[in-house]
């Protein structure tokens, strides 16, 4: 990777950007406490008010938002794909994997969502129910 | 510090990528699996539902433990960059017990719905939710063996360049554990208790 070795082995091996510090993992840290907290806490305000605080589809999206943000900045700041001097061939493998993941998890539940909206139960006034009540089974 | 040779920092630079290449294989195993839960989440067949079953403060904890050990694992890389190896076997040390401590919460959480009778056999989602989890917790006990066994050779024979280019890729799969549990944590605890 680098032609002239420094004193950085794991920026050498293009591990991590040159310069990485101890205030790389302080601010990794930092973020990722302050969004596993927020969601944590908007769902604890949630409960204790009976379920009337917020709505259930805002409280899922906050979720969501959190973890995307919060899995952003691990990446960053811990798994060092992003910054210079970085291995560009990680995050390009990254990027494929991501795209595996998107198809397998989205194409699945687009799926068997759409599979179970398909065997609704039959309405109970159906003729087999009625026919069931009337002769006490088949 | 050491100076390497070119070729000896290329050679350690594919092992970085071939690991991660694992890694990346891993991700698609694990996606799988949250896409099992996903969509056996509702199926609980006349079981408990999640809601009934996960506590928030308890799967908080865990994930501040898991996310504290993240951070151990690495100062310990920045302690190898400066040559300090008893500052490496320290915070080696911090993150093997807040591993083995998440471990631990894991495991007791198991036995708790055991004992109550919801096991992995009640219901789908309770064998997706089983599978799932369980495969994180035998990732992490991976992890710290490794961890253990990387520790005992920096012990006895300091940072050589083969032990500063394992905690390089065992720091990758602490990390990565690390953000797969994010996931757990929302998909699984925290969405689980909203829906």
């Amino acid at each position: 990777m680098n032609p002239t070795p420094t004193n950085d082995y794991f920026a050498d091996i293009g591990f991590w950007p040159k310069g990485t510090g101890v205030r790389h993992y302080i601010i990794g840290l930092i973020l990722a406490l302050v969004l596993t907290i927020i969601p944590f806490a908007l769902l604890e305000i949630h409960l204790t008010s009976k379920h009337e605080t917020f709505t259930h589809p805002f409280l899922m999206a906050v979720a969501v938002v959190c973890a995307l943000l919060q899995f952003l900045v691990q990446v960053a700041f811990f798994l060092h794909l992003i910054g210079r001097g970085v291995s560009r061939e990680r995050l390009a493998i990254f990027g494929g994997a991501s795209l595996v993941v998107a198809i397998l998890v989205g194409g699945s539940l687009w799926i068997m969502t759409d599979l179970s909206a398909r065997m609704i139960a039959p309405p109970s006034d159906s003729q087999m129910e009625l026919y069931m009540q009337d002769q006490g089974g088949f | 510090m050491t100076q390497y040779k070119p070729e000896e920092i290329a050679a350690d630079s594919k092992s970085v990528f071939g690991f991660f290449t694992y890694l990346m294989t891993d991700l698609v195993l694990f996606a799988a699996l949250f896409a099992t839960y996903a969509v056996l989440h509702s199926g609980v067949f006349g079981g408990p539902t999640s809601e009934e079953i996960f506590n928030a403060p308890f799967a908080l904890l865990e994930t501040v433990i898991l996310l504290a050990s993240s951070f151990s694992c690495g100062l310990s890389l920045l302690a190898a960059r400066r040559g300090n190896s008893r500052g490496v076997l320290a915070s080696l040390a911090i993150t093997f017990v807040l591993g083995a401590v998440f471990v631990v919460l894991e495991l007791s959480e198991f036995a708790r719905l055991a004992a109550s009778g919801v096991g992995p056999g009640v219901s789908a989602f309770l064998s997706s939710y089983f599978t799932l989890v369980g495969t994180h917790g035998l990732h992490i006990i991976i992890g710290l063996v490794w961890m253990t066994a990387l520790g005992i050779s920096i012990y006895a024979r300091g940072l050589t360049r083969g032990n500063m280019r394992k905690l390089a890729l065992l720091s990758l799969f602490w990390h990565f554990l690390d953000i797969i549990w994010i996931f757990i944590f929302t998909i699984v605890y925290l969405s689980g208790i909203i829906l």
